[in-house]
């Protein structure tokens, strides 16, 4: 097992990017630092689920930077492989349904319009929210987990976004539980796993920090 | 001048409870944070019981979040905050006309006896779902607020305490409000995203690392 400080993990606490590392670090218990970022860059703060994070989060093996949670994620499980699957299947067409999602997670959750916007355009903002979900929940169906019967790839690229829908919620007066309750049962199941609940932070703290980020947003 | 202190166990909701007051009647305000752990020699001197929150209401000190509650509604009728007698009736708490001390003590008690409890089968989680489920039924009934349209004194009360049971529970038991209490989550829900209990709620660390001494005593 490698020592702690070959494996260092750069990372801001509340995101869902560097969480997606957490969780797979965690996945295949590795030892590492980990370096909690100060974003300076305050505007930057504003723009939580934009691309422009992609500096953050940065694993830092044997003192290389890998860059982009994603491909953080396929690294570490190229990487430490354990007796467990691997969080990429290897059937090369499970592999890129999985690749598909994690991309699709990337490209269309972004629910900070909830909590940015008022009235007729929240009520968009939240509509859309909602049909992301519905169009997660086909692609469940009756599986436990996004790809099959093993928790990977895609599930930990979306997992860490529900600890923001406790924020959600509550600013946009939602109940999220009732619209998608296939949705939320996938959500429970994955917060079973220890390797999920030890990495996301807690509800309350996010939404702290979206109340934060709304003050600053002058809403 | 008013003070209150922050930094603390469980006076964390008592003293939310006068922030919501204070800033529900749009009054302004002087916080003071004070260190439970090392009080100050000022702090003492006006209050050598050392009690929070304390507040300073025309050159007079009151403690107590219950007698601070009610001076402030006697002296700033307006909002009205006050909860009539009828409606906490229900949960046959000490009543003193014309104010009404709802504040969802057997709720906030058996959070703690659950919170404390090491024995799973001791009972101390039922007795909880019980108070909780009684106040389901009868925001179900009643609601959104336990005065109906319009919030009082009762939700200021017993909004800060059910935030910290939420935190607290969930932290250290994994434990939620269960769905069968639809109209209780739909009521937290409202209580915290009121722009009132957003400015003076606690951060969740601080919830958490107050109720610590309980869990692990």
């Amino acid at each position: 097992m490698a020592s702690s400080n070959d494996v260092v993990l750069l990372n801001f606490w509340a995101s869902p990017f560097g969480e997606r590392v957490e969780i797979a670090l965690a996945e295949k218990g590795v030892h590492y630092d980990y370096k909690e970022e100060d974003w300076a860059d305050k505007s930057s703060l504003l723009l939580q689920m934009n691309p422009v994070h992609k500096k953050l989060p940065v694993l830092i093996h044997h003192g290389k930077p890998i860059c982009e949670s994603n491909i953080i994620v396929q690294y570490i499980d190229e990487t430490w492989q354990t007796e467990d699957p691997p969080l990429l299947p290897s059937d090369p067409y499970l592999k890129a349904q999985a690749r598909f999602w994690a991309d699709f997670v990337d490209n269309k959750v972004n629910f900070s319009a909830i909590w940015r916007t008022k009235g007729e355009e929240q009520e968009r903002a939240k509509k859309e929210f909602i049909d992301l979900l519905k169009v997660l929940e086909e692609q469940l169906g009756e599986k436990p987990y996004l790809i099959g019967e093993s928790f990977g790839y895609a599930d930990i690229a979306l997992i860490p976004f529900s600890c923001w829908f406790y924020a959600v919620e509550i600013i946009g007066k939602m109940n999220i539980e009732k619209e998608c309750p296939k949705f939320i049962e996938w959500v429970k199941r994955c917060m079973e796993r220890e390797s999920v609940s030890k990495s996301l932070p807690d509800p309350h703290k996010i939404y702290e920090y979206v109340l934060e980020l709304m003050k600053k947003l002058g809403n | 001048m008013y003070s209150y202190s922050y930094f603390l166990l469980f006076s964390g909701p008592f003293t939310q409870r006068v922030l919501l007051t204070l800033e529900e009647k749009l009054l302004p305000y002087d916080l003071k944070l004070v260190d439970i752990g090392n009080k100050p020699e000022w702090f003492l001197s006006i209050n050598p019981e050392g009690k929070v929150p304390v507040v300073k209401l025309d050159d007079k000190w009151i403690a107590d979040s219950d007698v601070i509650t009610q001076s402030v509604e006697e002296k700033f009728p307006n909002p009205s905050l006050v909860t009539p007698p009828d409606k906490a009736s229900v949960y046959d708490y000490a009543l003193s006309a014309p104010f009404v001390q709802f504040n969802g003590s057997k709720i906030f008690s058996t959070y703690i006896g659950f919170l404390k409890s090491k024995d799973p089968a001791d009972g101390t989680e039922q007795a909880l779902l019980n108070e909780l489920s009684a106040f389901n039924d009868y925001i179900k009934e009643n609601g959104p607020f336990i005065n109906g349209k319009d919030i009082s004194a009762a939700d200021l009360s017993l909004g800060p305490k059910l935030y910290h049971l939420e935190i607290a529970l969930g932290h250290y038991k994994k434990w939620s409000v269960p769905d069968s209490l639809p109209h209780l989550q739909a009521y937290m829900k409202s209580v915290f995203s009121l722009e009132s209990f957003t400015k003076t709620m606690p951060l969740t660390e601080d919830v958490i690392e107050g109720w610590r001494p309980k869990v692990m005593g």
